[in-house]
């Protein structure tokens, strides 16, 4: 009779099992709905828009001990504006951060703002980290929040809102790891290799 | 009949239940609950919320759009930094002018800073009002059916509320002149 109940168990466990199962592949499904490229659930428009995650993915690393370097990879029809971005230390913190460095782009004359800086294809930043602060942490090892403003347009004909990124830089292993602004979890590591050009920057510029 | 099992297979059914009473629970009631809900495709939010939402215009002043909640409203959300969203204005200006006289009003939102908006507003004439709030725009676009928060965005409501028309992306003259024609008395 034991014996019995032990199977009828187990046979509910992997029921119940079957169930998360389900419920976890559902969900799944969902998420990656929501991810790939749509078109526009607004009537009147057939032009497919990629995410702005997607239309402007952001990777980053550390160049050396006191520099971050940011890169977009920019989708084709798709552009951004230089100064459009924007780094803050968030929650503001002693820490100080150097002034960014650019990489070269595309001049385009705008109505409002004269002469602005566009860029395609991909955009590279060098942000020095000009200081750790003393009441930060970030010498003991604690982590440091940075908020990247980003912000772009697509071909088609529209624009999209500023795009808020978190970075969270760990100073002592020199790790970023990338989570979107509401902190809702997907964060990924990134990696890419220092332009040479831009290296030189940096130096000259210290 | 073992108990173990019956208890086992109960407890299933009870979450099972549960999830579809969650899956099927009402919308919390907000104080617009019974307004009248617009929509084309899904688009549209109560004409409480349209009427009601707040923004201030170039002098700072809260402005409403329940003022132009007799009339056909045309609201365009834009910015200063959104390049298709200026090359359009002259599009709008050229049909406030052709069409004001018909209980016809365009309404420009925007996601932006007073400053930016006044310094625009200097070089350009605009003939029709421009409202602002540039944390809240974008949200109040996305809340009728822009899921990026994309600009240009037109949305065309009826008087009371109703949307009859969105576009993402710059409006041409001929598309908006042609939804304004068929929705106002003197048809051109």
């Amino acid at each position: 009779m034991k014996l019995s109940h032990r199977v009828t168990i187990r046979r509910t466990g992997v029921a119940l099992h079957k169930l998360m199962f389900l419920l976890a592949v559902a969900s799944q499904v969902g998420l990656a709905a929501a991810a790939v490229p749509v078109a526009s659930a607004v009537a009147g428009t057939a032009q497919e828009l990629l995410e702005p995650e997607r239309a402007f993915q952001l990777s980053a690393r550390y160049a050396d001990a006191k520099s971050v370097e940011l890169r977009y990879k920019i989708a084709d029809g798709y552009y951004m504006y230089r100064a459009r971005f924007k780094f803050d230390i968030d929650p503001p913190t002693d820490a100080k951060l150097g002034k960014a460095i650019f990489s070269k782009g595309e001049m385009k004359q705008d109505p409002t703002f004269g002469r602005v800086q566009t860029y395609r294809d991909s955009v590279r930043i060098l942000l020095p980290i000009a200081s750790l602060g003393k009441r930060s942490g970030l010498n003991e090892g604690q982590p440091l929040r940075l908020k990247v403003t980003s912000q772009g347009c697509a071909d088609a004909g529209v624009c999209y809102p500023p795009l808020h990124q978190i970075l969270t830089l760990r100073p002592a292993s020199r790790d970023v790891t990338l989570s979107d602004g509401s902190d809702a979890g997907g964060a990924q590591s990134s990696n890419m290799s220092v332009p040479q050009s831009i290296s030189e920057a940096i130096k000259k510029s210290r | 009949m073992p108990k173990l099992p019956v208890i086992a297979v109960a407890s299933v059914m009870v979450v099972l239940a549960s999830i579809a009473v969650w899956l099927d629970r009402p919308e919390a009631t907000s104080p617009s609950a019974m307004d009248t809900k617009t929509s084309v495709q899904g688009v549209g939010v109560s004409s409480g919320a349209l009427y009601g939402a707040k923004f201030t215009d170039l002098q700072g002043n809260s402005r409403t759009l329940g003022q132009w909640d007799r009339k056909l409203l045309i609201v365009n959300f834009w910015a200063t930094w959104c390049a298709p969203c200026k090359e359009e204005i002259p599009i709008l200006v050229g049909l406030q002018a052709k069409f004001g006289d018909e209980n016809v009003q365009i309404v420009g939102i925007a996601a932006d800073s007073t400053l930016n908006v006044a310094k625009f507003a200097q070089n350009t004439k605009i003939n029709y009002p421009l409202l602002i709030d540039e944390a809240g725009a974008i949200e109040f676009s996305k809340r009728l059916g822009n899921r990026f928060g994309l600009l240009p965005h037109t949305v065309v409501f009826i008087p009371g509320g109703d949307v009859i028309y969105t576009k993402l992306g710059p409006i041409t003259e001929i598309e908006l002149s042609n939804i304004i024609a068929k929705n106002t008395s003197n048809q051109r």
